[in-house]
């Protein structure tokens, strides 16, 4: 038996929910029940999903003895670019197991899922390795959405986040930190000062009423999920669902004249960055919005936010001294090139909840 | 036929991956995985290259290091497709 290529099948969930384990959350030990039990669900065609009477579009690698050596999760989602509806698919957690076994596994993994019926191809986390790859079969990079954003609210408290997250102890040092940013505060730093918002408010959403406002917020895009293919809500329960970043909030932010002009939706935890899902802004709003989330974070006792830049709010971000660093990137691709040109030239929405983010396989802990 | 075919090979070897990593010799059977010329991103630049320059399509089954390993393998590769023969058993 040759190595091969293949729509995942169920009986391959336990080898890349094991790969899965050991590759992307370090871990050592044998997954548990519930990170393969996500992966079944979230890998076989679902109710909800674009897929639901197709077969799984997530692949594997098979080596010559038939065992399970690599994977890449793909999930179909129908698009809005313009007037015409596109289906397109995101791609995520490309690995290989012992790849200078199989040192072309990820190459064939990655020309599998890009052969495949969607128009359009995606993926928000492609590393530096990915990069290089799409772009060596003709995919390309959106700069706009490929830098990651942060606001520090408390400079002493986000040292010691950051710290920690390398080296756990250093957390008994919160309560310290606490007392410098209450000094930092009184002394009134400008740089640190957050913004007004007058004639705006916000208030906490049910996930029925932040359902009902995305697809209207996200209408400033020229491209942009449709919202029903997978539908706002199954997208909404995956991200509800992590643990490792804090509880999801969920806000609406209204005009003075009671209408809906914004959205954030956002992971907190006290004395931890918070991590934003999605911000949503009608045109000209994307200020006051964010002026909303950074108060919001500080008032749960967030020391800092973090997010994905996007088309729609670069000038807000910058506005607001947030900085700017290259982690992920977008990369895109699609055969038809006339196509791929109209979604470099877009104001493109394909990042969380339109994106890859919303699943638990980012930010899920499992145990 | 196979002589142009390997010089041509040989040339986009030595351009994208020889001259790049600082190297200078390479001999035509020396294997491109194992000296580390060549990864998932550099498999990817060779197949676009084959399928660009000798106008045949790479299938995903013979994407494997028996056909493009090295300049020897790639140049007999591209003959067996190029004269309707696959190369390698899939």
């Amino acid at each position: 038996m040759g190595e091969t290529i293949r729509a995942v099948r169920r009986e391959d969930v336990p080898a890349v929910a094991e790969m899965f384990s050991r590759i992307f959350m370090k871990s050592r030990a044998a997954p548990g029940a519930l990170l393969p039990s996500y992966i079944e669900e979230i890998v076989l065609p679902r109710r909800g999903f674009a897929n639901e009477s197709e077969e799984p579009r997530s692949r594997v690698f098979i080596d010559a003895n038939g065992a399970v050596r690599g994977f890449i999760g793909v999930w179909p989602r129908r698009m809005v670019l313009g007037a015409r509806t596109i289906e397109a698919a995101a791609a995520g957690s490309l690995m290989v197991d012992r790849p200078e076994e199989h040192p072309t596994a990820g190459a064939r993994l990655l020309r599998s899922f890009l052969a495949g019926p969607q128009e359009l191809s995606f993926s928000e986390t492609a590393n530096e390795l990915s990069q290089g790859m799409w772009q060596r079969v003709g995919g390309e990079r959106l700069p706009t959405t490929s830098l990651d954003w942060m606001r520090v609210l408390r400079p002493s408290g986000f040292c010691v986040a950051t710290a920690a997250r390398a080296f756990r102890p250093v957390a008994v040092l919160r309560p310290v930190a606490a007392g410098l940013d209450r000094l930092i505060d009184a002394a009134g730093v400008k740089a640190l000062q957050l913004g007004d918002s007058a004639g705006y408010t916000d208030v906490d959403a049910s996930s029925a009423e932040i359902e009902a406002v995305i697809p209207q917020l996200s209408e400033s895009y020229e491209l942009r999920p449709d919202w029903q293919s997978p539908t706002l809500s199954v997208l909404l329960a995956h991200a509800q669902s992590k643990e490792r970043y804090g509880d999801l909030r969920q806000r609406i932010v209204y005009s003075r004249r009671g209408e809906p002009v914004g959205c954030y939706l956002y992971y907190a935890r006290r004395g931890d960055v918070a991590r934003v899902l999605q911000l949503l802004a009608r045109p000209g709003t994307a200020g006051p919005a964010l002026n909303m989330l950074f108060r919001h974070a500080a008032s749960v006792g967030c020391v800092g936010v973090r997010g994905r830049t996007d088309p729609v709010l670069f000038d807000a971000l910058v506005a607001h001294r947030c900085l700017f660093y290259h982690g992920s990137a977008m990369v895109v691709h699609a055969r038809d090139k006339s196509l791929l040109r109209d979604v470099r030239g877009a104001r493109a929405l394909l990042t969380g909840l339109a994106g890859e983010s919303w699943n638990r396989l980012i930010g899920g802990s499992f145990a | 036929m196979t002589n142009t075919i390997k010089h041509k090979v040989r040339e986009f070897v030595e351009t994208s991956f020889l001259f790049r990593e600082g190297r200078e010799g390479l001999a035509d059977g020396q294997s491109l995985l194992a000296e580390g010329l060549i990864d998932s991103t550099g498999i990817l630049e060779l197949v676009s290259f084959i399928e660009a320059e000798f106008g045949i399509i790479v299938e995903d089954q013979e994407i494997v290091p028996e056909n493009l390993d090295s300049v020897n393998q790639i140049a007999a590769y591209v003959a067996g497709k190029t004269s309707g023969i696959t190369a390698v058993a899939v």
